[in-house]
């Protein structure tokens, strides 16, 4: 979230490479001497795309949901302080495994004491999903209601292969783990256990992410850590703007430190890895997504930094050798770091291939970083026309999601700014849906928020974002959080042919790294099993397959992480089915709107 | 008498001094003999002032373009007049600020050269060349100045000083970091002053626009962009306002930066800046064919540089980074200390399967953007 630039510096640097500043031009070229002008010839990049009008592609549930939650950052006590602007993420998952997916909400924290220097925790609140767009506050039935800490993100994996997703809670000096566990009444509760397993952390965490790294079948756990604030290092920032006497400081007053990895030790302990890795305090670690980005069946990791350069890890048989640099993925295309955010893997275009798509600061675009091969990526944000959306935004939550089931992934994005009085933005942002369509030479990514529905259409300090097929009817909805604002839900109100699949390894083998095609008869699907994503939050385990340009299904592969593939054939479409390592029939899951 | 030296323009009250005529009569002279001389003289006294006040001004011309602010117009005129009248002081000291005015400090000094050999340095060339130090970057006397008259706004030479005081500040530290608290005031005050001495169509415009740079200085960006669309709503034609808005918008709104420019490039079809501005912006909204043909046509031009990496950096986009070579070779040859050259050529050399070579360009574009950024 680095300070925002005034003027497009690409845009201003671009023109100085002839030997000119801005100045010069503004005074200079007045009274130019005339030219005949040449037509301009019809555009090949940017697609037809129809009008921006029709039925709204998501609806605001939240009301009607039951789902009130908020995430909460403190600012009232006025401390001015970076810790307020991370705010809080979301989990979509199936915690009691009735094939509806619950959801979990940070709650963030407040300043406390005399001093307002005291560091509290709001709870954080479990939804369980009833069915029908209807969900229950669970949190004490869960164990839930215990003592918070200032927390932020969430990561939801099943560490011990139970079968049931557990989950890690990030934050400000302490890390926790939450083991899934019955409750003795034939229901489910969450249980602390991260003390007891050495998943200790007083450092401060951000988004995190689980996957089997060194190959042992046990899911391992990456913690993005931010800054050295504390109130020892509380530094007063004056505002972007003149009249602004005080706000929050940026990133860059702070020095970066050291992410953590925990390697899992079968599921019975952690260890924390980092020094092993090599990791260096180099980068003020907001988002992290793990997935296979070089095909070569290994989980590797791509972390989004704020004003430092982003890094790619590659898994080299659970040695991570980081090459954000030479992959291409650690700057932006004018070669300068950006405030990245949020993050997530999609083949965007069709090639099979993994591509990486960051959110960033104001006066950045988000990065779509466009998978060549061979552990290559290239800028391409301007090429695809996410240019168009403007760079006046903060992004924080994204995921690709085929919002229209059209088979090609769409992307979103919530935004909301880290400053209080930001210079040239409101704090409030608009959220952004960009579409994914086809124009001469490649991908397009047409600005279709208008198609997004009311909450499109309001402004939000937003910051965690988590996909799920909450109501299974294979569309998928969207859980968004708010800095002191309500959580809001948002039905897809897409309809269309998709198929559903739910992965099983055996042993409840950890996933993350496999990726999955599926074979239609005009085209061919890939989808990857992904580790953390989007900024804070966690999504929706199960993959979707929007199936509007496929056709037939014929073929579904998984390549899994830890080697060998396995396909299905013929699945039929409108249903989900368990897909298990081993097993060659294809189990359609019963349907639990 | 004639209307004073300075060059306090039309629209600004001037006073004018109408001779007096004698009355009074010398004792011990025959009357019949001072009376027809008298009269005669009273006529011609008369008439010399009537002719003062009402009779064709050699300068006229020159402070109606200047009203208009068309300062080339009136230099144009000053230097007729001078060649025909070299010894002008009125026109020496009004050529010598017209170029100030008009941004050309080195025709300016000249000019008060060639006034003081003549004139020596009487108070009009003290404030002239106390404005144009200013004005070429001497903040200690833009400060003086600006307190000398900030409070007299009945002084003719008040909006002069506001004038020169807020080229000097805004001007000259374009780029700059965000003036203090005090410094953005006195330019706030520098601004209303000079619009509530100048109500002229064009002076209200260059207050507007002063405006506009001072909320943009000030970080209030969105002051800056109503001010910019204040300056358009009067003088929809104003270059540097649309340009400047085009550059406020290019964040917030491509789409509506892009349309100022197309009007612009209408307006101005030769003008390679704009050209190349939305040519930059065809490619910030995806739309590549449109970015290629105005740069196809801006290689030769004075952003030649900067449209050959343009036409790479396309080329990439589109798959094509072998295209792109050629194209950052010549740019290289042109600009081999150019970051962004380098940086295109890192990214292209990357693309076409030369690691070593990527990396020797990135180093190269580091160390350029570490000297720049210790500049």
């Amino acid at each position: 979230m680095i300070a925002p630039v005034p003027v497009p510096r690409r845009f201003v640097r671009l023109l100085a490479v002839g030997g000119l500043v801005v100045a010069t031009l503004i005074l200079g070229c007045s009274k130019a001497p005339p030219e005949v002008s040449k037509p301009v010839v019809p555009d090949a990049g940017a697609p037809a795309v129809p009008p921006d009008t029709g039925p709204a592609w998501f609806r605001d549930v939240t009301e009607a949901s039951g789902l009130r939650a908020t995430c909460r950052n403190g600012e009232e006590a006025d401390q001015f302080t970076i810790l307020e602007s991370l705010g809080a993420g979301v989990a979509v998952f199936d915690y009691d495994g009735d094939g509806r997916m619950d959801v979990f909400v940070v709650g963030g924290g407040y300043f406390d004491g005399p001093t307002k220097t005291d560091l509290k925790g709001h709870p954080g609140k479990l939804y369980r999903n009833l069915g029908g767009l209807k969900f229950e506050d669970v949190t004490e039935k869960a164990g839930l209601a215990t003592p918070w800490w200032y927390a932020h993100g969430v990561a939801v994996a099943d560490y011990d292969r139970d079968g049931f997703p557990d989950f890690a809670v990030t934050g400000f000096g302490k890390i926790e783990l939450f083991h899934n566990e019955p409750d003795g009444n034939g229901g489910r509760k969450l249980v602390a256990v991260g003390e007891k397993l050495g998943l200790k952390d007083s450092s401060w965490s951000t988004s995190a992410g689980w996957g089997d790294i060194d190959g042992d079948g046990f899911p391992d756990l990456y913690v993005c850590r931010y800054c050295d604030w504390s109130f020892a290092n509380n530094p007063v920032c004056k505002g972007a703007a003149a009249a602004v006497a005080r706000d929050v400081c940026p990133p860059q007053k702070f020095k970066p430190l050291i992410h953590a990895l925990f390697k899992n030790d079968k599921g019975t302990a952690f260890r924390g890895v980092a020094a092993e890795q090599g990791f260096k305090p180099d980068g003020c670690g907001l988002g992290v997504v793990l997935a296979d980005l070089n095909a070569d069946g290994r989980p590797d990791l791509h972390v989004g930094n704020d004003a430092t350069n982003n890094f790619l890890f590659w898994n080299r048989g659970g040695k991570l050798e980081e090459k954000g640099l030479t992959s291409g993925t650690a700057v932006d295309d004018t070669g300068r770091y950006n405030g990245s955010m949020g993050v997530d893997v999609g083949d965007y275009d069709g090639s099979g291939r993994p591509s990486l798509w960051v959110t960033n600061f104001q006066s950045e675009l988000p990065a779509l970083y466009h998978a060549l091969g061979n552990e290559l990526f290239d800028h391409r944000s301007r090429a695809v026309g996410v240019g168009a959306i403007g760079m006046n935004r903060v992004g924080f939550g994204t995921a690709f999601v085929d919002a229209d089931g059209d088979g090609w992934e769409d992307l979103v994005v919530v935004n909301g700014h880290v400053l209080r009085h930001p210079s040239g933005s409101e704090p409030k942002q608009l959220p952004v849906l960009l579409h994914n369509t086809a124009a001469t030479g490649g991908r397009f990514f047409k600005d279709v928020s208008g198609r997004g529905g009311s909450y499109f259409r309001t402004a939000a300090v937003a910051r965690g974002l988590a996909v799920g097929d909450l109501d299974n009817d294979g569309h998928p909805d969207l859980v968004v959080t708010h800095t002191n604002g309500p959580v809001a839900v948002l039905r897809n109100e897409s309809v269309g042919s998709w198929l559903g699949v739910k992965l099983v390894g055996q042993g409840h083998r950890d996933l993350v790294g496999s990726t999955v095609t599926l074979e239609g008869e005009s085209r061919t699907l890939t989808r990857f099993i992904k580790g953390g994503g989007s900024y804070l939050s966690a999504s929706d385990p199960r993959l979707l397959f929007g199936l509007g340009t496929v056709g037939k299904v014929k073929r579904l592969t998984v390549k899994w992480s830890w080697g060998g593939t396995q396909s299905w054939d013929d699945l039929e479409p409108g249903a989900y089915w368990e897909l298990t390592e081993g097993q060659p029939a294809a189990k359609k899951l019963p349907s639990a709107p | 008498m004639r209307r004073r030296k300075s060059n306090a323009p039309a629209s600004h009250p001037v006073p004018v001094a109408v001779p007096a005529a004698a009355t009074t009569s010398a004792p011990g002279r025959p009357r019949k003999s001072w009376r027809p001389l008298a009269v005669l003289g009273l006529l011609v006294v008369a008439g010399w002032g009537a002719w003062s006040v009402w009779g064709p001004d050699p300068l006229g011309e020159v402070r109606a373009a200047l009203d208009r602010r068309e300062f080339r117009t009136a230099d144009d005129l000053l230097t007729k007049r001078l060649t025909e009248r070299p010894d002008d002081a009125s026109a020496r000291l009004l050529a010598a600020r017209t170029a100030r005015r008009g941004g050309n400090a080195v025709r300016a000094a000249d000019h008060l050269r060639k006034y003081r050999e003549s004139h020596g340095e009487d108070a009009e060339y003290k404030l002239e060349a106390a404005l144009l130090r200013a004005q070429r970057g001497d903040p200690a006397e833009a400060d003086r100045l600006f307190a000398e008259h900030v409070e007299r706004p009945e002084s003719p030479d008040t909006a002069l000083v506001m004038e020169a005081y807020l080229e000097a500040k805004l001007k000259a530290r374009a780029g700059a970091e965000m003036p203090d608290a005090t410094t953005l005031a006195a330019l706030r005050r520098a601004a209303d002053l000079w619009r509530r001495l100048r109500p002229g169509r064009e002076d209200q415009v260059q207050g507007r626009l002063w405006l506009a740079m001072i909320h943009e200085r000030a970080k209030d960006h969105p002051a800056g962009v109503a001010a910019l669309r204040d300056v358009l709503e009067l003088d929809p034609d104003h270059f540097d306002a649309r340009f400047l808005l085009a550059l406020s918008l290019a964040q917030a709104d491509p789409d509506e930066s892009r349309r100022h420019l197309e009007i612009l490039r209408d307006q101005y079809p030769g003008n390679d800046y704009v050209r190349f501005g939305l040519a930059t912006t065809y490619r910030v909204l995806g739309r590549r064919a449109d970015a290629r043909h105005l740069l196809s046509g801006l290689v030769d031009g004075p952003t030649r540089v900067s449209a050959l990496v343009e036409l790479a950096s396309l080329d990439m986009d589109e798959g094509k980074a072998a295209d792109a070579e050629p194209r950052l070779r010549a740019a290289l040859a042109v600009a081999p200390n150019s970051g962004d050259v380098n940086l295109a050529m890192s990214r292209c050399q990357q693309l076409t399967g030369h690691p070593a070579e990527a990396a020797k360009y990135r180093k190269r574009f580091e160390e350029i953007e570490a000297a720049r950024q210790k500049q």
